[in-house]
Formats: C-alpha cells, sequence, structure tokens
C-alpha cells in the first residue's frame, strides 16, 4: 500500500510507504459525542509533522491514541485505523503496544518534570529504557545514557548522570526527557507541547535541538503546539486541528503564508503584531469559542465563528477537499478554491 | 458546584446509598426509642439470659438481669449516636479552628498550633481518653469532652494542609488585594473551599467516636446513667460462654453503624473531592 | 505629570536556607496615568515578585511603593485604603475566580468588602461592568466552571475594575489564553484604557504581545531593570544584549529563527554573578562586566541601557523585526 506524499523541502512527489497513518479516526466521549473526527493524515519517514490548534481542538487526543494512551473510557469510543510500520495500532495488543512505545514509537511531554521520575536520577531513567528496551548491559547502558545526555546538550553528562530531577532546570529536564525518548533511536517521536512550560530563549534551544535531532536520526516527528511561530521554526508541513477534526493541511510555508481555511485565517491574524499604541489598530480576533463537544454545530464546525459563513456552511459540513499537498475543510476557502 | 447535583451524585452512588439507608435506619431507631419502648432500658421483663426467639414477645431475648436486649440496643444506638456526633462536631470545630489559622498565617503563630497538634497526636487516643473519663468521672459530657481531646489533631492537619493549598490560589490572592479582612478570607472564602476533606473526615471521626465510646462502656467508663451499645457488650462479658449473643447483638450494631459511616465517607470522599472528580 | 505608580529603589530578598534570593534588586520604574508599562522578562527575573510588592502581597525590604500618589502602606486600614487604587488581573482564569461564587458574586465582592451603595446599586454596578468587559448578563449567574476561559478573564478583569482603580496590574493575563481568546482580551485591555483612562503595568514573558499593549517597555532579569524606555525604540534599537537574544528566541511563523542564541539558564538569585547579572550568558562579556555593575543609564543612547557597551551595539534595522507573522487572506 502506497501512498503520494509531497515532500515539501524537494518539491516534487516522491512515493514512498507511510511510517504512520491514520484513517477516519474517531473517539467518542460517548456514543454520538465525538471529541475527534474523521481524522485521518500520513506521516513520512523522516518527515517533521506539526499538528497545530487551540486547547480542544483534539491535537493531544489524537496523540495519545497513536501511543495507545487514550483513557479506558476513550479507548471504547475510539475507531478507525492508526497504522504504524504495516501494523494496525487501534487494534493491537497492549502488549504489543508496550513493546513499541520507547522502542519505535516516543513521546515527549509538556511538563518534563512530571514526566520524570523525582526519586531516581536522570541516567538512571535513561539506563533503565535503555535495559529494557536495547537489552544492554547495566555498563553499557550507563555509558550510552551518559553519551545521550551529551547529545541533547548538557555540559558534563558524566556529571549530570547522578542528578535529580529537581537538581536540574526546566529546559535541562527537557533535555533530559529528549535524550529518554531518542534513546532506543525511534522511527517517530510526538512531541506534545514539548517547550509551552519553558521560557523563550530556553524554547528556542530546544526547537534547535529537536530539529538538530530529526536531521542527524532520519526519525520522524510529530510536533503538537498551540503556537503558530513554534511551527514554523521545526515542521515541514502541519495540519490545523479545530474542533476535533482537521480543517487544513499543507507544507509549512505555504500554509502560513497563504491559509486557506478562514480559521487558520484567523488564528494568524490574531497574533499580535505591531504596537497598538504606537499608532496600531485592534487585533483581529475570532468572536465566540469553540463548541463543547455535545453541542457541534449541524454544519460547518466552525460556521458560528466564521465570517465568511453562508447559509450552505450552516447546514452542511465541508468535506476536506484535495489538490496537490494541500487540503481544506471549507466551501468558501480563503482566495478561492485550492488550485 | 452546585448542592443539589452532589447530593444526587451521592445517592447515586451505591456506597453512599447503602450507607445511609442504614444510617437512617439507626437513628430512626434512636429517635423512636421512647415512643416504642416507653417503659425504658433498664426494666426487667423475663427471666434472665433468654434467647433469641425463646420468648416470641421478646425478639432479641434477655441479658443476665433479665432486660428486653432489643430495648437495650434501641435505647443503646442514643447514646451511641449522640457521643459520635457531637465529639466529631467538637473535634471538627476544634481541628478546623486550629487548621485555618496554623495555616492561613502560618510563621510562629502556627508552628506553635502544630506542635500543639503534634503533642496531642502522639497521645495514644484510647488510653488517653480512658485517663480523662477515670480522671473526671464517667458522664456524657466528659466522655464527648475525652473523645473530642483526642481526635481533633488529625483534622487540624487536614486542615492546614487544605488552607496551604487553597491559600497560594489566586482568588485568595485577589481577596487579599481587594482589601477583605483576613478574618473574612479564612471564613468565606478559603473554610467553604476546605469543607469536603472536613465532611469526609467528621464522618470517619463519627465511627471513630462510636468504637471509643463503646471501649469506655466495655470497661465500665460509660455513664451509668445511660444505656449504651459498649455498656451491653460489657454486661455481657461476663456470660460469654454461655450467653454471647448479648455481647454479639449489640457488637452487631456497633458494626453496622460503623460500617456505614465508612460507606458514607467513602461516597462523600468521591463526591467531594474535586481531584478526584476531575480526571 | 500625573503618576500612577512610582517604585523608587525597590528591593524585596526571600529567605532561602542558602541565604537571601534577591527576587528584586534595586528595582526604580514610574508609570504615568492612562498608560502602559510593559515589564518583560524570563521565569525567575523577578517581574511576578514586582507585581506582588505593588499589590502588597510581599512587602519589600527597601525602597518605596507610590501607587495613584500615596505610598503603600502595610497595615489593615492602609490595604483596604490601597484596594480602591489599584488591582490585579491573574493568568490563570479558573484559580483566581472563587470556585463556589457566581459571576455576579465575584464581580460585586470589592463593593461589599468596601460597604458602596445599596444592594440595587451594586447591582446596577455590576451589569455596567459586564457590559464594559463585553460580558453577555446572563453569564452573571453562572459558576466559574460554566464559562470559558477568555470569559473567566473578562470576569477577573471587571472583578478589577469594580472599584475604579487607577492601576491595574496585569501579571501574565493572557498567557494562559489561546491566541484567538487572547486577541480578545487584548482588544478589551486597550479598549478599557481607551475609555476609562486606567493605567496597565503588564507583565508577561512575550515580547510580541508587550510590544503590542505598552507605551513603554522594560526588561527584567535577575532582579534588576535592564533596558527600559518607549517601546518602539526598546524594540527598534535592542541595546542590551539579553532583549535581543529575547527577540531573536521568539520563534518565527515564517521560518528560521536568526540572530544570537542565548546558551544556559537564568543563574541563581541567591548567588548571581558579580558585576553585570547578564554576564554569564553574554557573547559579549569584557573582563569590565565581571567587575562593575553597569549603571541604568540614558547617556549617549536613546533610551536607559544598563550595559557597558551599549553604546558600541548597533541599532537594528527597522525593516527587519525578526518576529511578523505571515497574514493571509
Amino acid at each position: 500500500m502506497t501512498f503520494s506524499i509531497l515532500d515539501s523541502a524537494r518539491a516534487e512527489p516522491v512515493t514512498t510507504a507511510p511510517l504512520l497513518s491514520l484513517e477516519d479516526v474517531r473517539i467518542d466521549l460517548r456514543p454520538g459525542v465525538p471529541l475527534v473526527e474523521a481524522l485521518s493524515f500520513d506521516v513520512a519517514p523522516g518527515e517533521a509533522l506539526a499538528i497545530v490548534g487551540e486547547s480542544g481542538c483534539g491535537k493531544s487526543l489524537t496523540s495519545l491514541a497513536v501511543m495507545g494512551l487514550l483513557p479506558k473510557n476513550l479507548k471504547a469510543g475510539q475507531s478507525g485505523k492508526i497504522v504504524f510500520e504495516g501494523m494496525d495500532l487501534a487494534t493491537a495488543s497492549e502488549g504489543k503496544l508496550r513493546g513499541l512505545r520507547g522502542n519505535r514509537l516516543a513521546m515527549i511531554f509538556q511538563d518534563p518534570l512530571s514526566a520524570l521520575n523525582p526519586v531516581l536520577s536522570v541516567g538512571a531513567q535513561i539506563a533503565e529504557v535503555l535495559i529494557a528496551h536495547a537489552r544492554m548491559s547495566k555498563a553499557q547502558a550507563k555509558a550510552r545514557a551518559i553519551e545521550l545526555l551529551g547529545e541533547v546538550g548538557l555540559p558534563r553528562p558524566d556529571l549530570r548522570f547522578g542528578d535529580y530531577p529537581h537538581q536540574l532546570s526546566g529546559g535541562m529536564r527537557q533535555r533530559v526527557t529528549i535524550a529518554m525518548a531518542i534513546a532506543c533511536d525511534p522511527k517517530l517521536v510526538i512531541a506534545d507541547e514539548p517547550t509551552t512550560a519553558l521560557d523563550v530563549t530556553v524554547q528556542a534551544q530546544i526547537l534547535d535541538l529537536l530539529t538538530e535531532i530529526r536531521k542527524r536520526t532520519g526519525q520522524s516527528l510529530i510536533l503538537i503546539t498551540h503556537d503558530l511561530g513554534v511551527v514554523g521554526e521545526v515542521a515541514d508541513r502541519m495540519i490545523v486541528m479545530y474542533a476535533g477534526t482537521v480543517v487544513e493541511e499543507g507544507p509549512v510555508a505555504e500554509v502560513l503564508s497563504r491559509p486557506k481555511h478562514p480559521y487558520t485565517a484567523g488564528l494568524l491574524a490574531a497574533r499580535p503584531s505591531g504596537s497598538y499604541v504606537h499608532g496600531g489598530q485592534a487585533l483581529s480576533d475570532i468572536p465566540g469559542t469553540v463548541p463543547a463537544p455535545d453541542a457541534r454545530p449541524e454544519g460547518c464546525l466552525f460556521a458560528p465563528r466564521c465570517a465568511r459563513a453562508t447559509a450552505r456552511c450552516r447546514e452542511a459540513r465541508p468535506p476536506l477537499d484535495r489538490a496537490g499537498a494541500r487540503a481544506v475543510r471549507c466551501f468558501f476557502p480563503v482566495d478561492g478554491a485550492l488550485a | 458546584m452546585k448542592p443539589p447535583s452532589q447530593i444526587r451524585r451521592f445517592l447515586r452512588h451505591p456506597s453512599g446509598a447503602v450507607g445511609l439507608a442504614l444510617l437512617l435506619f439507626f437513628v430512626a431507631m434512636a429517635l423512636a426509642a421512647p415512643y416504642l419502648f416507653p417503659q425504658g432500658p433498664y426494666k426487667m421483663v423475663a427471666r434472665p439470659m433468654l434467647w433469641p426467639g425463646q420468648n416470641p414477645d421478646l425478639l432479641l431475648g434477655t441479658d443476665s438481669l433479665g432486660r428486653d436486649l432489643l430495648v437495650s440496643v434501641v435505647y443503646g444506638a442514643r447514646v451511641s449516636l449522640l457521643v459520635g456526633l457531637s465529639a466529631a462536631l467538637a473535634s471538627a470545630i476544634v481541628g478546623a479552628a486550629v487548621g485555618l489559622v496554623s495555616g492561613y498565617f502560618g510563621g510562629w503563630i502556627g508552628d506553635m498550633l502544630m506542635r500543639i497538634t503534634d503533642a496531642f497526636q502522639t497521645l495514644p487516643s484510647f488510653l488517653a481518653a480512658i485517663l480523662i473519663v477515670g480522671l473526671i468521672g464517667p458522664s456524657i459530657g466528659t466522655i464527648v469532652t475525652s473523645i473530642a481531646l483526642v481526635s481533633w489533631p488529625m483534622v487540624a492537619r487536614l486542615v492546614r494542609a487544605e488552607v496551604l493549598r487553597i491559600k497560594t490560589l489566586d482568588f485568595v490572592q485577589a481577596c487579599r488585594i481587594m482589601g477583605m479582612p483576613d478574618w473574612r478570607i479564612m471564613l468565606a472564602e478559603i473554610l467553604p473551599n476546605s469543607l469536603g476533606p472536613i465532611i469526609v473526615a467528621t464522618s470517619l471521626l463519627v465511627a471513630n467516636a462510636i468504637i471509643i465510646e463503646s471501649g469506655l462502656s466495655f470497661l465500665g467508663l460509660g455513664d451509668p446513667n445511660m444505656m449504651s451499645w459498649g455498656g451491653v457488650i460489657g454486661n455481657g462479658r461476663s456470660a460469654l460462654r454461655m450467653a454471647w449473643y448479648i455481647t454479639m447483638i449489640p457488637a452487631g450494631a456497633v458494626v453496622l453503624t460503623v460500617l456505614a459511616l465508612n460507606l458514607i465517607g467513602d461516597a462523600l470522599n468521591d463526591v467531594l473531592n474535586p481531584r478526584l472528580r476531575k480526571g | 505629570m500625573t503618576r500612577s505608580l512610582e517604585l523608587v529603589n525597590l528591593s524585596l530578598h526571600h529567605p532561602t536556607p542558602a541565604g537571601p534570593l534577591r527576587a528584586v534588586d534595586g528595582v526604580n520604574l514610574t508609570l504615568n496615568k492612562a498608560e502602559t508599562l510593559g515589564l518583560v522578562g524570563e521565569s525567575g527575573c523577578g517581574k511576578s515578585s514586582l507585581a506582588r510588592c505593588v499589590v502588597g502581597l510581599n512587602t519589600p525590604q527597601e525602597g518605596s511603593i507610590v501607587v495613584g500618589g500615596q505610598a503603600l502602606g502595610t497595615s489593615a486600614a492602609d490595604r483596604r485604603a490601597a484596594a480602591q487604587r489599584v488591582q490585579m488581573v491573574f493568568q490563570d482564569p479558573m484559580g483566581s475566580l472563587n470556585p463556589r461564587h457566581t459571576v455576579r458574586r465575584s464581580i460585586e465582592q470589592p463593593l461589599k468588602i468596601h460597604g458602596r451603595g445599596s444592594a440595587a446599586e451594586r447591582r446596577a454596578r455590576v451589569e455596567e461592568l459586564a457590559a464594559q468587559v463585553g460580558l453577555g448578563l446572563h453569564l452573571l449567574d453562572r459558576y466559574p466552571h460554566q464559562i470559558s476561559g477568555g470569559q473567566r478573564q473578562r470576569v477577573s478583569i471587571a472583578r478589577a475594575l469594580t472599584l475604579e482603580p487607577e492601576l491595574i496590574v496585569c501579571d501574565e493575563a493572557v498567557s494562559a489564553l489561546d491566541v484567538s481568546v487572547q486577541a480578545q482580551v487584548l482588544n478589551l485591555l486597550t479598549k478599557l484604557q481607551r475609555d476609562l483612562g486606567v493605567s496597565f503595568l503588564f507583565i508577561s514573558h512575550d515580547l510580541s504581545v508587550v510590544r503590542y499593549v505598552s507605551h513603554r517597555i522594560a526588561v527584567m532579569y535577575l532582579g534588576q531593570i535592564v533596558e527600559l524606555g518607549d517601546a518602539e525604540s526598546v524594540w527598534a534599537e535592542r541595546r542590551h544584549p539579553y532583549t535581543r537574544a529575547l527577540t531573536s528566541s521568539i520563534p518565527d511563523a515564517a521560518g528560521g529563527m536568526r540572530g544570537e542564541r542565548l546558551t544556559g539558564d537564568v543563574p541563581s538569585a541567591v548567588n548571581p554573578p558579580s558585576g553585570c547579572p547578564f554576564r554569564t550568558r553574554c557573547r559579549h562579556a569584557q573582563a569590565i562586566c565581571a567587575e562593575a555593575r553597569p549603571a541604568l543609564t540614558d547617556d549617549g543612547l536613546p533610551h536607559l541601557v544598563a550595559c557597558h557597551f551599549a553604546r558600541d551595539f548597533a541599532p537594528l534595522e527597522r525593516e527587519s523585526p525578526p518576529v511578523q507573522a505571515a497574514t493571509g487572506g
């Protein structure tokens, strides 16, 4: 089974099997109350895909579904296919998933402090992963853990090996969780808001590190973020989620410079730029809020907040229209339909 | 956060519903005692140590003095519940006050109050209760006081921990910035938001107090003028081999009441604990 | 011009086992009426400690705070009086409202504390405030968990406005909000300033947000102000290396961050570097930076900068601001 994927960097179609492929994934809170709906996307080997959206858009649920970490009540409401390296994760046994997690599939969380065990040294935690998944001896694991700490930019990694999480700064802790994630050379790393809890100067360092690791190892990266700036720095391709579904997809540079969906355009315009007090204008906000899962509108999910919405938008859900590498779920895309 | 929905959630909770039904049964029993048995629990009605069922009129038989065991148990519920509720209420009030003040103000006041709390907590509670009742003399008042005296530190620690958490929340800071006096912040802002754990703890304290009261009565340190479950158990002690039912029937009442309160405590904890609710 | 806020040589030390932590270290700031002063810096730079001093939650060891022409005292009566001159809006819109109070009760609370008005007058005032911050009247009887994050922040703002203070301290007031909601709240703040003439001390880690709302910007590092001036001057010139690092770290939607990258983390304020606080992370640091603490001066500079070499840094090109969100459509 092959899919055609447009690699934005080379801008010419390359036909490869995707590493990860989601097909019509749906996650129900209760029967008939979807949190995520009609979600389909692919991740090519070595690609960095950003999933962007505001709180409640379902981006974190998506990552948990891929990792097989959804809470039990949501797992029961999950349908659709999540194919990773030819295996459907949605139907895989817990044992199989456990073998994949931390090994072929790795995850980086928003809060590095709660992602680390406070009573184990950071080196021991990395070594543990290596012993469990890569079947290394204790001495090998320690040597490799120190190497990894160096690779993620900890100064004097041999000394830092025995440090406990609370002894490190937030940025250093996030570097440690990155080292843990890449310890077994996974094929896919999912980073869920990896820099949201960090200061801007540290965020910049961590984003550089994620890009550097991906370029060096050829791993794929799914970056989940609410920050369009972060997307621009790290990702090749992006999907924009709204109220549990994909509204726009395409190469980052194209989507950010020529957004097609009114929601994407609204998000970009809402970012503060320039100065209000020095002759600037009011920011163009998006009125209203995301609909609650049990109060989803009949037609387009974004219609109640959309200035362009017509009667048609309020009656029918638009499909995700594709053209080349880009896709948009809108009857009346900004600047006309996709070429 | 609206109360009606919480009551509904509580009633839908299986252990909450069972516990509440059980407790209401005992409460109804206690309230109805003088109407059901106007003769009182001390009247001898038949020959001693009649086994339950031996005389169809005396459902639970008689004790070693020929008193109706059913009447004793029904009247005993009055004392056990009265002591349990008032002791728990007293310790909740004292504990909440100490916890609030020490948690809110901190500093040397907080340290001092917590050292006092520690001192009380190190007392072996049952022995301390025996000592106090033994010194002052057994009466409902002293029994309640002694139980409250050994129970409040638990509430104080709990409330203090809650207050330390809540007082850092922004809405409390906002109240300080608005110029709200400290006592009002404590009583109107922090206390209502820490009621959940206090209520849960109090329901368990009632159970604990009933057990301590029964123990005291069993040892002959109960109020001699009132029939309590522990007292009946104590009376039955000497005849344990021949007539174990005299001990077992009131003991069963204690067990069921304590169980009911624990079930209620569990349910309250599930309903009122916001950290569990938002998962 | 009348001042809403004057901080003179403000210092706040928190005792720690390792010695005093100098959260705020000799800060001088003024804020004019109907002005917004943006205070920007990373976590641990002391900006929140400074905010807490201004609203009376922290008592500084040194220096004075004058709000609306009157010094800030520490007694209960002083605190009550100060409440009518300065209020605060917090970061976490959920935590800043009592979960057991309705929206109406939260907004009305300051009036009750200060015994203002009859019940009917208070009711009218609450409804007026709700209209001012764009809260529908149907929301007034809801509880905080029943409304959205943006609406909660509007409630907090309404509550802060209730006593008609001169100054409102916004401590990361839009940081927890989604971009689209953040824009709504920023628009509300600028509108309120225009309509009511209120001053804002606007504290944020996000320099683009600070630049958008502020008349003047102060950049804080390790408890000290390192650059202070007119917002556009600070943004365009960026004479302090730390300000430059901050701006070049802002992720850019157009792709490819440029400029200087900081290494390492903020040093501990318990044991700050000698001389210039920034020298341990500064690529331009020389011997003198370890010896002498640079004064905050505008001598030969377009605005106040605390750097020995500020005069040597060329002003940045105005044409290429590092942050410019591509806006399509």
